[in-house]
Parts: structure tokens; sequence; C-alpha cells
């Protein structure tokens, strides 16, 4: 991952101090947030910041790896000296055992691993709680968070925070959940489906030998999905589908056409099958998360997961069936940072445990006007916004 | 015609009328004039009753579908014997409804092959005048299916309405549905049964749905799933295909069968869960499911049931249609504006499974087999590959020849059908005659079986019996038709053909619906009269019929020289004994070739000591005699339910309604329409009560009120006028042709006759035990049996086999030995 290298070498070159590390292991992403502390700020450190009043600036960075490459991701971590950052210097100096705050599936899965190359525990979060925590974190703390995809075009969505709640969230990572979230740390899983990222990316696996999602994704850039889906002009006969609210356009049947030829799987062109894939389960979960906002009056339903990717093909599917069945009515809002939900939820749980170990009461926050003050100053729209980036914050004792 | 190549299928529905029966016999026009009963009094019926058949053919045969209408000659409406949901229009072409997608892309094929246009009727509207028929008009039509068991819904036709039609076709349409042609399309999804055969094919190589869905018989999801266990530990699925991802194996490393089965269970649980949410917000507490994807499929349905279940938190409940893959073609033929079917009630119609049905199970199948010859070969040729028709049934569905027959299952006699929990589909007979047994005290909770075969047990026990019994009934078959090589060729078949139902039912005791032991029974009959075998028992009647005649003088004389107490208690043990002749009893096969009749009769009479198992006799005893301050007014009319042939209904019933119309209470004698067993039947009643009248004064004037003697005594009648205002003595027929009685569907005639009856006597086990047991009446009611089933007597009453029962309920007297 290029952009990995990137921040990598900027990481090192950097006489930063990196402090703090979490981790979200997913099915197929692992993502990381880490903290690094401006090395021209020179009020306390963050390591001492009990009883510091004016916070640590610093940044906030986010890296993502694939699960099945995950020793580069511990060569990464080992390499970037993100442990020194965990909380053993802070809390438990003369202990030698440290550990980081993980979450996701995988942190039990290869917890292990973490210990055996890292000498280091992951400390479980629960994965809901850190993906709530992260999405009202971002979504009450950085400007233009959430916004919304319709017809190619991307508008920012102000969200007044007190009339955030309640809403709901729909983290689409392997699988997908649907949590409706009430506040800070009030929240349900109401809904899911196991028709997820992981679906897309292994059917497409199967049908298209792409090596990588990204690859998958991009392919279905170039695709045309009617080759393969029965639309329902084609079954109409004539029959008019308008007075049930359906276009001659509108997918009858996914792939419901490879049914009616004779052609074979490499027939098709990989690019035609990523896409009417991709529109599938987009559209799929689309339909259910707005059927799920609709049960309990939630006007607002935001996506995030790596599934998304800022992906647009992929948002515009989600906001056109959120649309359709809505009649207009719910928007699908999406989050620039959504894939890092989970790991940044884990990253604000160090606070919420110190806080319960040993009263220390910090938070982190990011000035309002210090939002998305992202590496380079170009423009935050323009931006691939789920690459690799950090962004400026200050961190507060409270 | 629903139009899905590769896995689609034809559907035909079509109606064919009835042969007319002997409908000009005097008792019947007796009756009809003595009860009302005209056809000016009746609505009269477009169609005088016939038969529904549902039949399919693979979409991509439709060449066999053409030669199959075109055989029937179903496109021309108005035949004799057939009429198709066709109709002339104006312009003198023909004219089909048709639904579905093909009905556009067939419709030149039609034109030209058979001249016949199709006319096309909107597909949502069919599928819901479809389901609304079903469930309204068809008992134990919907059914839920969870962890592989089903069990059948009745549902109140006043209740029915909102619910959610789900069609699961290539796409997915979620319609609801408030009425009659009161409905709304309010959702849907693109991932249906196409995205499944689409992406199926893709992945597998399969060549048919049919393929694809059977190897998802022996797949396992869990090759290339994620499951939560695989993250946590357990074992719900978190993603679909999650786990191809992580690995680094190609297409051609996985099991098809596994891909098979990932995709099924992705798709259903997809249709299951977003179909309860659409339930959900139009606060709908039930979900029907339909449409080709499920061809009940025992997985699929448990897939959706546990979705639905799941989310819901067991509030809501998928349920599913026998008829499920019918719901448009049978929509098409309901748009005739003269189907005659519309104000169709549950008790006119009839299902009954006909000989082909263990065999293509729920399968794609061609038409049913016409003549009995072809029946017979059919048959014939099953046994000679040597399948094993014991369960497992075979699969492979019979190809069709279009012309009528099945071909046999050639090369693949040995595998096993795919799913052995397809459901039989029958073909429904109208009989618009039928109605519900006016003097029910509560025709919605009547159920008529007191025997549950769902219970295995009983299942297993009665299989038991049946297939013991089944080698002297074939030879009693065989000789009834007088031992030709044909009637051995038929018997023969005959056996084969009804071990497979058993088999069958074994198997899966839901493959034909609902089935109480009186279904059970009947299906046995309704086997015999398929090869033919009218009357399997007519000698061995005649016999019995004659030797009870020969000594009922006596036994009358006998009965007179008593006093009234006696009398009455010597009736009802006598009626009891009498019921030990019983042929269906094999018990009693060898107790009656110890001795003669009367003599058996007798014995039997002195150890019928009370009390019996149940018994209400001095209950009966006073409305009858009343008691010393009050003489009870009597009966106006009494119906007695007869049940054998022989000693029973001559020796134990003649003498019981003698001694009524002796005390001025009206008689109607209710028999069998059609032969079981040794049962009695309302045709041969006529015969009997002549022949007993000829030594009797109070039957002969009876009978001669009744009717019955109107040949024997025109001799006499003007002479006799002022003798005969003697009460009358009438038979009625019952509509049915089993050892048990429904009495939701009795003969118009019975219906008529009960109207002012106000003492109902049922007779013998089928009638008064199998069934009807529980039943409960608006009038007194007297059921009598010997429980001649250890068994049963068990199970109900807790005695000794031959012990007497009797029971009374405020209106009901019972009398059970």
């Amino acid at each position: 991952m290029d952009h990995l290298r990137e921040i990598e070498t900027d990481g090192i070159s950097n006489p930063r101090e990196i402090s703090r590390l979490a981790i979200d292991i997913g099915g197929s992403l692992i993502k990381l947030v880490y903290f690094s502390r401006d090395s021209s700020d020179h009020e306390d450190p963050l390591n001492d910041c009990v009883g510091v009043s004016n916070g640590v600036n610093g940044r906030l960075h986010f890296a993502k790896f694939e699960t099945t490459k995950i020793n580069d991701c511990l060569k990464f971590i080992s390499a970037n000296k993100l442990l020194l950052g965990g909380l053993q210097n802070q809390e438990n100096p003369t202990s030698d055992k440290s550990f980081i705050k993980a979450t996701g599936g995988g942190a039990y899965k290869f917890s292990d691993l973490f210990k055996e190359k890292l000498g280091i525990s992951l400390e479980k979060e629960d994965e809901m709680e850190c993906l709530v925590t992260g999405a009202n974190f971002l979504l009450k703390a950085v400007n233009h968070e959430a916004f919304t995809y319709l017809n190619g075009q991307k508008e920012f969505v102000q969200i007044d925070h007190n009339d955030l709640y309640p809403y709901l969230l729909v983290n689409i990572g392997s699988g997908v959940s649907m949590v409706k979230v009430d506040g800070d740390g009030k929240f349900e899983r109401v809904s899911g489906t196991s028709v997820g990222g992981g679906t897309f990316w292994g059917l497409g696996k199967l049908l298209t030998k792409c090596q990588s999602f990204d690859e998958l994704l991009e392919l279905s850039h170039r695709g045309n999905n009617r080759v393969v889906d029965m639309l329902v002009g084609d079954i109409s006969g004539g029959m008019d589908y308008s007075k049930i609210g359906l276009s001659s356009t509108a997918i009858a049947s996914s792939f419901g056409r490879a049914i009616s030829n004779n052609n074979e799987l490499d027939d098709y062109k990989p690019e035609d099958v990523s896409r009417s894939l991709l529109r599938m389960i987009s559209n799929n979960i689309g339909q259910i998360s707005y059927l799920n906002a609709l049960r309990f009056g939630l006007k607002r339903i935001f996506f995030g997961g790596f599934f998304i990717r800022g992906h647009s093909y992929t948002m515009e599917t989600i906001s056109v069936a959120v649309h359709f069945w809505s009649k207009g009515e719910a928007k699908a809002m999406f989050l620039r940072h959504e894939g890092f939900l989970g790991a940044l939820g884990a990253f604000m749980s160090y606070d919420r445990h110190s806080l319960d170990d040993s009263m220390i009461n910090q938070s982190v926050q990011i000035p309002v006007d210090a939002s998305c003050g992202t590496d380079t100053n170009c423009n935050p729209l323009e931006r691939d916004l789920n690459e690799t980036e950090s962004m400026q914050c200050r961190v507060y004792q409270a | 015609m629903n139009f899905l190549p590769g896995c689609s299928l034809i559907k035909l529905v079509y109606f064919s009328r009835h042969q007319d029966r002997l409908t000009n016999d005097k008792r019947k026009k007796t009756v009809k004039e003595r009860f009302g009963i005209s056809n000016g009094n009746r609505r009269s019926y477009p169609i005088l009753g016939g038969r529904l058949h549902f039949v399919k053919f693979e979409t991509s045969k439709i060449n066999e579908c053409l030669d199959f209408i075109s055989s029937k000659q179903l496109h021309c409406g108005g035949m004799d014997s057939h009429c198709w949901h066709s109709e002339i229009s104006p312009n003198g072409n023909a004219l089909i409804k048709a639904t579905g997608g093909g009905a556009y892309k067939f419709a030149d094929l039609f034109k030209e092959r058979l001249g016949v246009s199709l006319d096309k009727e909107d597909e949502m509207d069919c599928l819901v005048a479809g389901a609304n028929f079903l469930l309204k008009a068809i008992r134990h039509e919907a059914f839920t299916h969870m962890e592989g068991q089903k069990e059948f819904v009745q549902i109140d036709q006043n209740d029915l309405f909102p619910y959610l039609l789900v069609n699961i076709g290539s796409g997915v349409s979620m319609i609801k549905v408030d009425g009659d042609g009161k409905f709304e399309r309010v959702s849907g999804t693109n991932v249906g049964g196409g995205t499944y055969w689409g992406l199926g094919r893709l992945l597998t190589k399969c060549k048919s749905f049919d393929e694809l869905l059977e190897l998802s018989q022996r797949g396992d999801n869990r090759t290339i799933d994620m499951l939560v266990g695989d993250i946590y530990g357990a074992t719900t699925i978190a993603s679909s295909f999650g786990k191809a991802i992580s690995e680094k194996k190609e297409l051609a490393d996985y099991r098809p069968e596994d891909i098979s089965l990932s995709l099924l269970r992705m798709i259903s649980y997809n249709i299951g869960q977003i179909s309860y949410l659409n339930a959900l917000r139009f606060g709908l507490k039930r979900i029907f499911f339909g449409g080709f994807f499920i061809r009940g499929h025992a997985y699929t349905m448990d897939t959706i049931s546990f979705a639905v279940h799941f989310w819901s938190k067991g509030e809501a409940q998928a349920m599913f249609l026998r008829h499920e893959g019918f719901l448009g073609a049978l929509g098409a033929f309901m748009s005739y504006e003269k189907h005659g079917l519309d104000d169709l009630m549950v008790h006119q119609l009839v299902e009954r499974f006909p000989m082909g049905a263990p065999y293509t199970g729920g399968k794609i199948h061609g038409p049913p087999l016409g003549n009995l010859n072809e029946k017979i070969s059919w048959m014939e040729k099953f046994v000679q590959k040597g399948t094993e028709i014991t369960a497992p049934v075979p699969m492979a569905p019979p190809g069709t020849t279009g012309l009528g027959g099945f071909e046999v299952p050639s090369s693949k006699g040995g595998t096993l059908r795919s799913d052995a929990s397809a459901l039989n589909v029958g073909v429904l007979h109208l009989e618009p005659t039928l109605e519900v047994f006016p003097l029910l005290a509560d025709p919605k909770m009547y159920e008529p079986n007191t025997i549950d075969l769902s219970d295995h047990n009983e299942l297993e026990y009665w299989f038991t019996v049946l297939s013991e019994h089944l080698s002297d009934l074939v030879d009693k078959a065989v000789a009834s038709e007088g031992g030709t090589d044909d009637a051995k060729r038929r018997g023969d078949a005959f056996a084969h053909a009804f071990s497979a139902h058993l088999a069958r039912l074994m198997e899966e005791p839901a493959a034909y619906g609902k089935l109480g032991l009186a279904n059970l029974l009947e299906l046995r009959e309704e086997c015999l009269r398929e090869f033919q075998f009218v009357d399997v028992y007519r000698s061995i009647k005649q016999r019995e019929n004659e030797a009870s005649l020969a000594v009922l003088p006596d036994l009358l004389a006998e009965l007179d020289s008593m006093t009234e107490e006696t009398r009455l208690l010597t009736l009802i043990e006598g009626a009891l004994a009498a019921n030990i002749f019983d042929w269906g009893s094999r018990a009693c096969v060898e107790l009656y070739h110890k001795g003669t009749i009367i003599e058996i009769y007798r014995m039997s009479r002195n150890k019928m000591q009370r009390p019996w198992q149940v018994d209400d006799f001095d209950v009966f005893k006073e409305r009858m005699l009343g008691s010393e301050e009050k003489k009870p007014h009597p009966h106006k009319r009494a119906l007695l339910f007869v049940d054998n042939s022989g000693a029973d209904v001559v020796l134990g019933m003649l003498p019981l309604a003698r001694e009524l119309l002796r005390r001025g209470t009206e008689v109607v004698l209710v028999a069998n329409s059609l032969p079981a067993l040794n049962d009695v039947t309302a045709m041969e009643l006529p015969d009997i009560v002549a022949e007993a009248a000829k030594h009797c004064d109070i039957l002969r004037k009876a009978a001669e009120a009744g009717g019955l003697l109107v040949d024997a005594m025109i001799n006499t009648s003007d002479g006799s006028k002022e003798n005969s205002s003697s009460v009358p003595l009438m038979v009625v027929e019952n509509g049915c042709g089993s050892p048990c009685i429904d009495l939701r569907q009795v003969s118009s005639e019975l219906a008529a006759a009960a109207k002012d009856a106000d003492l109902i006597i049922l007779e013998g086990m089928g009638r008064a035990l199998h069934t009807n047991f529980n039943a409960r009446f608006k009038c007194e009611a007297l059921k009598l049996a010997m429980v001649k089933n250890q068994r049963l007597a068990e199970k109900l009453i807790k005695g000794n086999i031959y012990d007497c029962k009797k029971r009374q309920f405020p209106h009901d007297h019972s009398v059970l030995i």
C-alpha cells in the first residue's frame, strides 16, 4: 500500500513522538489509529499530562492493512515504535507487560500473534461500543465529517450537535451491523445482514480472480451491470411496471440474466460481474437499512465501514436504494473516516478505562478550527477521503 | 405460465367435469322430492362438479405442453368432458387465460400450433387471486416449516386479511393483500431466485435450477461463509462468502455443493429478513411465501422461517402454501368470468392423490395418467425396474411424453428424490353438492379425526395394520372381479400403488397435507377405485345380507315378546353385538368362520354385560321410556348412520330403526355413497329394507311411506293408503366413500334430511370412534360402537378389546363397547 509507505517514512522522518495506538482487526482489513505529538509543541507531553490544562497538540493518524497481510501490519507497528506510545509508560512504567486497545473480531484471533511477535497483549474492546464511540466522536468533533452522495454530487452536511440523536449507524464490514444510537454509550444493535463487504469480496474473488478488494472495486467502475442483471424491462413484456413504482431499468433480478443464455463465467467481463455484485449488495444494504430506520423512526442513516471506501458508485447505489424505498424521505449519509470508526472508538477507550483505573480524566478533542487539517492543505472535498491520513488535534485534560 | 428459462415451469390449471353419475335412480328422486331438494331450489351451478388439475411442464419442453393441451382438447372450451379455462371470443377464436412473462413470449407459438390466443392477465392480480382462493378454499393449504417440521395451519376465512404475500420468482415481490382484488405491491428485492440460479450457474456450472438445488443438499456452507464462530466461536454467519476472501483458494478449489448451499442460505435468509421488516411495517402478522424458488425445498423454507422467526423474536410466522407453484395459473383460471368457483366453499372441495403421487412427489411432472392401462403399465415398469418403492421413494421426475403418460424414471431408478419433504399436490375434486352437516354444534372447531397421524407412533401402527391387511384385501379385490388375469394385474398394481402411498407417508407424514386416520382409510378406498375395483366386498356383503335377513324374522319375534325396557336394552346390546361382524377388523374375520350368524349374534349379545366402558344407557333409556311420572314425547326424526352390511345393519340397526318407527319417530338411514370395505351403501339399502319388510308390517308401512318400496308395492299401493299413515323410513347417501365420515363434507340430501332431525345415532368404529368420537351436535346424539381394536381401546377409554362404550353429554348419548 503506497500510502502507508508514505506515512511510514513521514512518521519516521519527523521527530514526532508517537503515543497511543489502537487497532481494529476486521475480517478483511486491519485499521490503526495512533496519536503523535507535535514535536514543535512544547507543552507538557502526553505521558505526563496529569494536571495539565491546555492539552497537547498532535496528530491522529489513520492506517489500514489487509487482514491477510497481518505481518505487514506487525512490521509497521514495530518499525514505527508505535508500541512505545502505549499505556505502559504512563500507567505502569515498571511493568514490562504492555498492551494496546483492540477491537474487531480479529482481536481475538490474532491475540497470540501479537503476543508472540511484538510481546504485547491486545486488550479487547467491544466492537459495537467502539463503532458508536468513534462515530459519535467524528460527528460531533469534526466539521464536514458527514456527507450525502446523490447523482455524483457529494454534499457535506452540517449536523447540529444537539440534534444528532437518535440515528442509525450502519457499519459495513465483512458483515453488516445496524446500530441504533441514542447518545454517548447509548446504543442497541437492532439488525444486520450477512451480505456485506465480505460477500462482495468473497464472491467477487471467486467470480473474477481479482487479487484484491481494491482491484475488484476498481473493476466495477468500468462495468455494465445490464449484461448480467435482469432488468424490469427484460421481463415485463409490455406489462406496466411503472404502476408498481418500478422503472424499466430497475433491476428485477440480480444476476438474473446469467440464467437465460448459455454463457459461462469466462464469457462475462469481470468488470460487469463486479459491477452487478456491487449493485446487488449496496442496494440490499440500503434497503434493509432504510426498513430498520423506518421501524424506529430514525431520520438519519450513517453508513460506515470499509466496504464503502469512499467508492462513489457504492455510495450512489446505497443512496439510491434509500431514496427509492423511502420515496425520498430518508437520506443516506456517509462519513469521511468511515473505515476507522472501530479503531477510533478503541482509541478513545484508553481514556474511558484510565478514568476507571486512575481517575485520569482526559479527553481528546479536535478544535473546530483545526478540523480536517490533513497533512496537505488541499481542499478536503477533492481529496480521496479514505486514504491514510492524519488530522491535527489537541488532547486536553478535562 | 411463468417464464424463466432453465428453472421455470409452465403451470397449467384446468378443470374437467365429472361424468354424470346415475342421477336418475328412483331413491334419489324420492329423496329429492321429500326433502324439497330441486334443482331450481338450489343455486344452479355453472358446472356440475369436477376436478381441478394442476400440471407442470418445464418451459424448455413447451412442445410437450402444447401436445398435452391439444390431446386433451383443453383449448376447445365447451367440450363435453373437459372444461378448460377458456372461452370462445366473439370472433370465434379460442382463448386461454395466461399470465407470467412467458405469456408474451409464447403467444405466437400458441396461435400457430393450437390456434388459440393467449389472453394475458396481470401477473400480480393472478397471484393474489390464486393465493386468496387457495387460502380460503383448501383446508390445510398453509403450513409452517421450522427445523424440518411441517405444521399445517388452519386459517379462519374471516381472519385471513391482511397478509403479506411474498412471491419469489426471478426477483421478489412483496404484496400486501387486504382482500379479494385489494392489494398493493409494497416492496420487493432484486435478490431472488434468478440471483440464486444466475450466480449459481456461473459458480458451479450446473445445467439446471433443480440440479443446483439438489447440490445444495450435500453442501456445507461453513467452508465458504465466514461464521461468527470464525471470529467469536459461535456459528452464526457473519458474512456470506466471507471466507472466500481470506483463503488462497480459487473457484475450482471449492465444492459446488458448498457454494450452492451458501448461496441458497444467503438469498433465503435475506428474503426472510426483508419480508419480515415489511410485514412489521404494515402490522401484518402472517407472511406467505410462494413462487418457483421455494419448490417445497426444506432447506429454503427452514432458512426463510428461521430469518422471520429470528428477526421477529418469534412473533411473526413464515408460512408456505402447498400449491405455491400454481398461484399465478390458478389466478388466471379464476379470471374467467364463468369459472363458477367464486363462491366456492371449502366443504365442496375434496383433494385426492392419484396413484402417481407418491412417485412424483411435488416434482415437476406431466399430465396425470389417463386410462387404467397406462396406470397399470407405469406401475409394472416400476416394479420390473426393481425400483425400491418403500421409502425413500425414487426421484427423477418422470419425463413427460406429452400424450398423457409418464416415462419410467429411467436409469436413475436408484437415485433418491432430491427432496424428501416435497409436498404432493393432489387433484381437487369439486363436489358442489357437498355441504357442512347442519347439526354440528361448532363447525369451526370440528375435527373429524380422533387419531392424528402426525404422531409417528400412530402412523407406524396403522402403517403396519394396513400393510398386513393388504394381501388379504388384494385377494378379495381380485376375486370380486372374477379372478381374471386382468384383475390380477390390477390387483398387483393396486398393491404397489398403495404400498407406495404408505411408504411415502412414513417418510414424510405431511406429504399430502394434514393426515388423519380417516384420510388414510379413504386413500385406500380411492386407490382401489383408481384401479377399478368397484366393490371389493360385493359378494361377501350379499352373502351376509342374505344370511342375516333369513334370521331376522326370528329375531323380531323374540324382541316383540319382551317388555319395553328389556327390549330397549336388548336392542342396544344387539346393535353392539352385530357390530362385531366387521370385515374391516381382522379379529372378526376369524370369528365369523366359527359359527352361523345368529348364533354368534346371540352369543355376543349375551356377553354384553353392563356397565360398558362408556355407558350412558340409563340416560338414553330415560329419554326413550320416560320416568314413572312423565311420558316422554317421541323424537321427530332420527338419523341412523349405519356401518357394515350383513348382521350389523340387518340384525342391529334395522330392529333399532323399527323400534323408533314404532314410537312415531321418522327414521332416515344414512349410508355411504360409494362402497368402502363391507360398509352398506345407500344404493344397497332399499333392497335390504324391502326384503326385511316382507316379514314386518312396521317396516313395510314405514318403507312405503318413505318411498322405498315404490316398485315392490306398486300393486298394493291403492289398498294400503289408510294404513300407510305410518311415519316414514328413508335412506339417504352421506356423500362419501370411506369407512369414516367427515361431517364437514356431506351430501346435500343428508344435509336436507338433517333439518328436522332431533336424534343422531352414529354406529360403528369408523364413524363413532375413529372419527366423530369428540364431535358435538346441536341435537341428541347416540354413539354406538364396539371397540374392536386393542390399541384404540387403550388410547380412548383404557379398556379391553370388546368392551362396550356408551357416554353422554347433555345432548349426547354414547354407547361404545
